[in-house]
């Protein structure tokens, strides 16, 4: 018998209460593993449990949201924050992100930045499947949910390769970030901006065209 | 080329006849032989035939005259008209060449003929000459002058100078008459006419004779002779110079030097028959000399032989002057008797003729010969010089007179001319100031006009922007609200909703309802799926914000299609980049829409109004289709709204159509180069 210790930060106490009751389920199915349960609502108070770990008391799994309040000072303004934290501080913790962010970019960035140990998003998740995500997390990580797996999979056979900031742009055309603003956003003057969005055209095929077609082939394509 | 040299040939003519006219003081001995071909002229040239009575002359004359009438008023006829008024004066048929003569005048002031003008002058001059008439002939050679003077003609001008210089000789006024002979003589020497100046010298010698300038006047009459010798023309001419010489030394009291001369002149055995009367005034003039010299050889028979042959020729200033020797030789030599019958006569003749010189003369011999009647005589001559030089007087006033009032007449013309020159160019200083103030005011207009138009444009860029910036400020609000629901969506309701899903599906449940319960569950996961399709929807919305001109135009369409109720299309090709057009284009764009739309509203009772924007080749096309009633495209073509949108596309050179077909609608179509209506880049 293992006692897991278990953390999960998320600011609705509706889905704390419920991977709770997951992982209850799972333990009082299987008698070898017993969980030890904590909980925090925001970056603050997470980061805080996570300062809290020592080899003595060590942190086995986090359930981490992305969408979280910030921190006070600032410095954690999200859940993916959190977790580059986590994985700086705490190489042993399995981080098991769960966001109802869906798109392609923030699941992509997410991948990148955190490789977390199981990735489910919360649309695809029903309990059966949260239990057989915990299992695995907990037995032969990485779990990943359905849409992770098809945006993988997509990524895999494009061979399309665009760098960081091009995503970004992308990502904030998307969202409706206006020209002028963008330079602030990007590490970009205008011209550059300009540069990059004709390449992008380019790569996506859209010459010609106005950035409403580049926002929708990028997305087809799976990169927002 | 006939008629041109005819003319040449008649001016040619009339400058001979008028040569004639003008040598009256001296011969008539030069017979023209020109004759002109046609019956005017043979009619002159038979008028002229001496050996033709009296009145055959004038009826010829006459004829010439009534032909010449019907020719048309020319130059020729002019100069025909001056022959006849000529040959009238020769004719001495006085009211016959005043009426020619003011005829030719009027003539010549029609036609503008100044040569004509002139000679009318000097054939009036001649005239009145010849009837002693002399502030008048004086007068008309002085306007002859003039004329002459302006076309140039040196010679004429000479000639009226000299015909003036003797009726100032003819009146006394010496120096007068010396200055006009000095203007005379340099225009004979320029026409080359030694005869002329010949004649110019002779009278200088007698005129500084009068003025007892001895040396002076035998000087101008050797020069005199000097160029008689140098023509062909001796004539009598020389002995005429001798004689006028011999009286110098008279009136010297060098009476040899005087016989001398006159010897000279007598030698000429010819004079007899050249000139009779002359040859009879040299011997008179010798034999006063003599008698002066005291002399008293052949005397008086000397006197005698001279007024036999002047009482022959019936010379009566030459008699008179004969008695008068006669009278003074026997008032020396004591026959007092016989000098004063004899001064008497010359007294009674010279009155006859009206010879105010000789007159005086012979009352001055009377006056001291006849003793008992001397004081008489004397008060009679002093009464007589007195009227004399009172007229004398008179008529050198009306000389200056004509002379002043002519030089103050060229002087106002002068003045008036410099004034007309001044008023000339200051009028054009002044029209090239204002037409130069005029441009520079245009210009300045001009600038300001397109300043104006400048500041419109950039105002109507302005009011584009603005409109622009509201539009983007609501739908900036509109998308930041949506942003907000969407966010609240997925965060908030969707989270709870997940948690909510979960926390059920652990409960453990397992009524009779377990499927029920599990289909419950698996709808809320659709419902968290709809709702979170919703929320990215609502932020997908904020791609449009780049069309945002059509957004606007769209606007523009919804709510004027509320006013007629029609449906609308906007479409809008993807290859229309509207960030790279000019917002002047595109507020010009917005206003030429308004208008259509406007016009729709108010007249088309449109169902559908289509607006297409297109690039075709580098031109951008729209086009604005109504289904409407239509009209005809001649009749309603130049409203002022139609007008209005033709000058917006002029602006940027592009071309407008408008096509209308009755009760099936209205298409309008503009053209435009892109390159027209891209934005500059603003620096």
């Amino acid at each position: 018998m293992k006692i897991y210790n278990v953390l999960i930060i998320d600011d609705h106490p509706l889905i704390s209460e419920a991977y709770k009751s997951a992982l209850l389920h799972v333990s009082s199915n299987d008698k070898l593993i017993e969980f030890k349960i904590d909980i925090a609502n925001n970056c603050d108070f997470g980061f805080e449990k996570i300062k809290e770990v020592t080899p003595n008391k060590k942190l086995d799994i986090v359930f981490l949201d992305i969408k979280l309040p910030p921190s006070k000072d600032g410095k954690i303004l999200s859940g993916e924050d959190l977790g580059i934290k986590i994985n700086q501080l705490l190489l042993d913790t399995k981080i098991i992100i769960s966001t109802t962010f869906n798109d392609n970019y923030r699941i992509h960035n997410i991948l990148e930045n955190i490789n977390p140990d199981g990735f489910l998003i919360k649309n695809d998740l029903t309990p059966n499947e949260l239990v057989v995500a915990i299992k695995a997390v907990i037995y032969d990580p990485p779990y990943y949910s359905k849409t992770v797996i098809k945006l993988l999979r997509k990524q895999v056979s494009r061979g399309l390769i665009i760098d960081k900031i091009d995503r970004q742009l992308l990502y904030q055309l998307s969202i409706g970030t206006k020209m002028k603003d963008l330079p602030d956003i990007l590490p970009l003057s205008i011209a550059g901006i300009e540069k990059r969005k004709r390449h992008l055209k380019e790569i996506f095929e859209v010459e010609k065209q106005g950035d409403k077609d580049l926002i929708l082939k990028a997305k087809e394509k799976g990169f927002i | 080329m006939s008629i041109v040299k005819f003319k040449i040939l008649c001016f040619y003519l009339s400058i001979i006849y008028l040569f004639i006219g003008c040598n009256l003081k001296s011969t008539d001995n030069n017979k023209t032989v020109f004759y002109k071909p046609d019956s005017i002229s043979i009619w002159i040239k038979q008028s002229k035939d001496k050996t033709l009575g009296l009145d055959d002359r004038k009826k010829y004359l006459l004829n010439s005259y009534n032909y010449n009438n019907k020719e048309i008023n020319d130059s020729i006829k002019n100069r025909n008209l001056l022959k006849i008024a000529f040959e009238a004066y020769k004719l001495k048929d006085t009211s016959f060449f005043k009426k020619v003569n003011s005829e030719a005048y009027k003539l010549s002031q029609q036609i503008q003929d100044t040569f004509g003008i002139a000679d009318v002058h000097w054939n009036f001059g001649n005239f009145f000459a010849n009837k002693e008439n002399l502030d008048s002939a004086f007068y008309h050679y002085y306007k002859a002058n003039e004329c002459y003077k302006i076309i140039h003609h040196d010679y004429y001008s000479g000639k009226m100078l000299y015909n003036m210089a003797i009726i100032q000789k003819d009146i006394q006024d010496y120096t007068g008459s010396e200055i006009l002979i000095f203007q005379a003589i340099p225009k004979f020497k320029s026409s080359k006419r030694d005869i002329n100046i010949y004649r110019c010298y002779n009278l200088l010698g007698i005129v500084n004779n009068e003025l007892d300038n001895y040396d002076k006047a035998v000087y101008y009459l050797n020069i005199a002779l000097e160029y008689l010798n140098k023509t062909d023309k001796r004539n009598v001419y020389k002995e005429m110079s001798l004689n006028n010489i011999s009286l110098v030394y008279q009136k010297q009291g060098k009476h040899k030097e005087a016989i001398k001369n006159l010897d000279k002149a007598l030698k000429n055995d010819s004079l007899k028959f050249k000139n009779i009367s002359l040859y009879a005034k040299l011997i008179d003039n010798k034999a006063y000399n003599k008698f002066l010299d005291g002399d008293t050889v052949n005397l008086p028979l000397e006197f005698y032989r001279s007024l036999k042959i002047r009482d022959s020729l019936h010379y009566i200033s030459g008699i008179v002057i004969s008695k008068l020797h006669l009278g003074e030789f026997y008032a020396k030599y004591n026959d007092t008797l016989r000098a004063i019958t004899n001064i008497t006569e010359a007294y009674k003749l010279a009155k006859s003729v009206n010879n105010n010189r000789d007159k005086l003369a012979a009352l001055k011999l009377l006056s001291k010969i006849d003793k008992t009647n001397a004081n008489r005589y004397l008060k009679k001559h002093i009464a007589l010089n007195d009227s004399l030089h009172a007229e004398e007087r008179k008529i050198r006033n009306k000389f200056t007179r004509i002379q002043y009032e002519t030089d103050e007449y060229i002087q106002e013309t002068q003045q008036l001319s410099k004034q007309k020159r001044w008023i000339t160019i200051i009028g054009f200083f002044i029209i090239a100031i204002i037409s130069l103030l005029y441009y520079i005011k245009r210009q300045q207009s001009k600038n300001k006009e397109l300043l104006l138009e400048k500041e419109q444009q950039k105002a109507n860029e302005e009011i584009y922007e603005l409109i622009l910036d509201q539009n983007n400020k609501m739908k900036e609000g509109r998308t930041q609200e949506r942003h907000r629901i969407s966010e609240e969506l997925h965060d908030g309701v969707l989270g709870k909703l997940f948690g909510t899903r979960m926390g059920l599906g652990f409960l453990n449940f397992n009524g009779k309802d377990k499927k029920k319960y599990d289909s419950y569950i698996d709808e809320m996961q659709g419902i968290e799926n709809d709702i979170r399709i919703i929320s990215h929807e609502l932020k997908n919305e904020t791609l449009t914000h780049e069309y945002d001109f059509i957004s606007l135009l769209e606007s523009l369409l919804e709510k004027q299609s509320e006013i007629s109720k029609f449906e609308f299309k906007l479409i809008c090709k993807d290859s229309v980049i509207w960030d790279e057009i000019s917002n002047h284009f595109k507020i010009n764009i917005y206003r030429i829409i308004q208008e259509a739309i406007h016009n729709i509203n108010k007249y088309a009772k449109a169902s559908l109004v289509e607006i297409t924007f297109l690039i075709n080749n580098d031109m951008l096309n729209l086009v604005i289709k109504d289904v409407g009633v239509g009209f005809e495209t001649n009749k309603i073509y130049s409203g002022i709204g139609l007008n209005n949108m033709k000058s917006r596309v002029n602006k940027f050179n592009g071309n407008l159509q408008i096509d209308s077909i009755k009760n099936k609608g209205t298409n309008i179509s503009i053209e435009v180069e892109l390159k027209e209506i891209r934005k500059h880049e603003n620096i």
